[in-house]
């Protein structure tokens, strides 16, 4: 810049300023603390930065607490699926499956699944509840009236679906395969009270007295069929 | 407020809910703003566009980001603004026709009544910079209103260097000569 553009330069500030009025000033003013008023109005707690900070955070609490149960599930699936395969148990014919399946290893640990140090109850406890739910209700079939109440509440259920005539031998046959397929091969009391019943028809008593004994030291609480017991004397 | 803040510092103040700083950029920037507008749309609009700008100012706090200094966002909005006007008002600049001084607020004008010697060479400024080409006037008022050097206009324009440099130093031959003439012709 030479110094005839400084001589414009200052020329041009010597000039009056206009300047814009007041009421321009105070309007625009007032339009920017409206606008500040507004935004802070409409913050909310997860407003502004907060949104993305919130989400993050909402990532890493779910994550941390869903991670540890996802993992704990697929253990334990992985464990019932061991536990089915273990006590999986080869297809035989039903007429001659009964008593060679009760003569198993397999059978025999079955029966004594109730123990709390043994691994069938621990399952049954840690896992598989749905399946220990599906029990009784095959089992209630026996009793029609339930004893138990889990028993009860399926019966209705299971006799629709069976289409069994209570009383008849397929009944009973269903209520054995039942009781075979069990899971961790626990019998309900009911359950236990046909295999009872069939024994003494079968005319063994001192197996069927056996069965009695077991029946009363897992199900203590449970009052056997007077009629059953009265047919075994 | 402390009003020894930067201008940028002032406008994070207010995009963060401080409308005490926006006052003081304000205060800081309005006289020259209404200066560049008025010199170049004249007084019927200026009023009009000065309130825009600002109101864009204010709704664009939001994503207001240091990435140049504020004086060239300030005007790079204000002559976004005056040349989406001289479209929505299909104007051609009123600069580029010499006929054109009517488009010049009556305060602005050479009125011979009124020509007292100590205002004579402003008014005769005045004419002159109303007579400017539409690009050179702007990068004269964006020199000597908003105090932009050569980088900043070119940046506030969107031209080159070199250009924003060529367009100032017509202006101010041009404004030579233009005084110059006036006075020969007094």
């Amino acid at each position: 810049m030479n110094t005839d553009d400084e001589k414009i330069s200052s020329l041009y500030h010597e000039a009056d300023t206009p300047a814009p009025p007041k009421t321009l000033d105070d309007a625009i003013l007032a339009a920017s603390r409206d606008a500040v008023d507004k935004s802070a109005s409409t913050k909310g707690p997860f407003s502004g930065r907060w949104p993305a900070a919130a989400s993050i955070a909402a990532v890493i609490v779910i994550t941390i607490i869903l991670v540890p149960i996802l993992k704990q599930q697929e253990s334990q699936q992985a464990l019932t699926q061991t536990s089915r395969d273990k006590s999986s148990l080869p297809e035989v014919p039903y007429e001659t499956g009964l008593n060679a399946y009760r003569s198993t290893e397999v059978r025999k640990k079955s029966m004594d699944a109730p123990s709390p140090a043994s691994e069938p109850a621990m399952l049954l406890e840690e896992s598989d509840f749905s399946e220990y739910q599906a029990m009784p209700a095959r089992s209630s079939l026996i009793s029609g009236a339930a004893k138990s109440p889990a028993a009860g509440a399926a019966s209705a259920l299971q006799k629709e679906e069976m289409h069994v005539e209570p009383g008849t031998s397929d009944m009973e046959h269903s209520i054995l395969r039942a009781a075979d397929s069990a899971p961790f091969a626990i019998l309900t009391p009911e359950m236990w009270e046909v295999k009872i019943s069939r024994l003494i028809t079968e005319g063994k008593t001192d197996d069927a007295q056996a069965e009695i004994d077991k029946l009363k030291e897992h199900y203590p609480e449970y009052i056997i069929d007077p009629s059953l017991m009265e047919k075994l004397h | 407020m402390d009003d020894d803040l930067s201008d940028e510092n002032l406008m994070l103040s207010y995009c963060n809910g401080d409308a005490d700083a926006f006052e003081v950029l304000y205060q800081r920037h309005k006289g020259p703003l209404y200066r560049f507008i008025l010199r170049q749309s004249g007084q019927e609009f200026v009023e009009e566009l000065f309130q825009d700008i600002w109101l864009k100012v204010i709704n664009s706090r939001m994503s207001y980001q240091v990435k140049a200094t504020f004086k060239t966002w300030l005007y790079r909005i204000a002559r976004n603004r005056v040349i989406d006007h001289y479209r929505r008002q299909n104007l051609r600049a009123v600069d580029n026709n010499p006929d054109s001084i009517s488009a010049i607020s009556g305060a602005e004008r050479i009125q011979p009544e009124n020509q007292l010697e100590a205002g004579y060479q402003h008014e005769l400024l005045m004419h002159a910079i109303a007579e400017l080409p539409r690009d050179q006037k702007e990068a004269f008022l964006l020199k000597e209103e908003a105090g932009l050097d050569i980088e900043q206009i070119a940046n506030t324009t969107g031209v080159s260097y070199e250009a924003a440099k060529s367009r100032l130093r017509y202006a101010f031959k041009k404004l030579r000569d233009q005084l110059e003439s006036m006075h020969e012709h007094r």
